[in-house]
């Protein structure tokens, strides 16, 4: 069973020869570029995660960076709004409703933040100085009384005088 | 092995990995498909493994030590893609039982690419007979042309154990098919 020199040269010759194996015409040609085709592939999928790729990855971070700062922005500023209430609608709203006893239904449609201000604002104009006020009437009232009462004795006493001296 | 030398170098150096892994199955691949073919007979079973083995090659080329030639070490790389196939797909070539045999027969029959003659199909009968060992160091020999201290590295087996197997082999293969003539 010796081999010739052609069939050690020609390995493909010499299994088709000796065992009747075949191979398809072109099929090593066809067969390199299946291989390389395939190691590509196999190198590949580390990079075709989609949420990784570069184009997508960076756009998307950035809009998400963009929106975290938007809403932190939007939220400051509110908050900023909310420590600022002078003459908005909303107080006005609450103070045209407050003094038409409709204070209720309003507060409903002002934020709480916004309510806790005009409450504030409501207790230290209104009420404390009607307190005051109030407070002063009472003094007035009793300073008024003195005099009142002065004057009474006065009279009293003239006329006691009157009667009880001159008479 | 000068040449498998220089090669390895190249593989191993990513600026010339691809063009050395081109230049690598023009030089191994109709070798290792053959290789393959024997032990899985069949030609799209050879195609798939010959795939698997160069892919392995490329992706372990990296962690090579060395210690083997690269010819030797890409044969064993198909050597075991090839067994692994055969026990995934349960295609048993191995003949201590007659029905092994027949598989053996059976699968080569089967091959859109098997157009052999009656004394190619003797050959491949008294093949099956062998014992896995004898069939695989009679191939490896005779159709590969590996040395026997390739063939040592590959199954493991001293290279005097593997002379007297082969020639008993080829003396055995020589009697059968005279006497069937």
């Amino acid at each position: 069973m010796k081999k010739s020199k052609i069939h050690k040269e020609d390995i493909s010759r010499l299994h088709k020869d000796r065992l009747g194996m075949d191979v398809p015409e072109g099929f090593f040609k066809k067969s390199k570029e299946d291989i390389l085709n395939a190691v590509i592939q196999e190198e590949q999928p580390r990079q075709q995660v989609f949420w990784l790729r570069p184009l997508i990855a960076y756009p998307m971070a950035a809009a998400l960076v963009i929106a975290l700062a938007i809403t932190i922005f939007i939220n400051n500023n509110k908050s900023d709004l909310n420590n600022k209430i002078t003459d908005t609608d909303d107080i006005e709203f609450l103070n045209r409703d407050f003094s038409n006893k409709d204070f209720l239904v309003s507060s409903l449609m002002v934020s709480d933040s916004e309510m806790h201000d005009f409450l504030d604002r409501y207790i230290m104009d209104e009420i404390i100085v009607e307190v005051d006020r109030q407070e002063q009437e009472i003094d007035d009232l009793m300073i008024n009384s003195l005099f009142v009462e002065d004057s009474l004795i006065d009279n009293f006493i003239d006329e006691n005088l009157f009667e009880n001296v001159v008479l | 092995m000068n040449k498998d030398i220089d090669l390895t170098k190249r593989l191993k150096d990513p600026k010339q990995k691809d063009k050395a892994f081109r230049d690598l199955l023009d030089l191994y691949q109709e070798r290792l498909y053959w290789h393959i073919r024997k032990i899985v007979i069949t030609h799209d079973n050879a195609s798939d493994v010959l795939q698997n083995t160069f892919i392995r090659v490329y992706k372990g080329i990296k962690n090579f030590k060395e210690k083997s030639t690269l010819h030797t070490w890409m044969y064993r790389i198909a050597y075991n893609e090839s067994i692994r196939y055969l026990d995934k797909n349960k295609i048993n070539t191995s003949v201590s039982l007659e029905q092994d045999n027949n598989s053996y027969i059976n699968n080569l029959k089967q091959d859109e690419y098997f157009d052999g003659n009656e004394l190619q199909m003797r050959l491949h009968s008294i093949i099956s007979e062998l014992s896995e060992k004898q069939q695989r160091v009679f191939q490896m020999k005779y159709f590969d042309d590996l040395s026997f201290r390739e063939i040592s590295e590959l199954l493991d087996v001293s290279e005097n154990t593997l002379k007297s197997s082969y020639y008993s082999v080829v003396k055995t293969i020589e009697e059968k098919i005279l006497a069937k003539c």
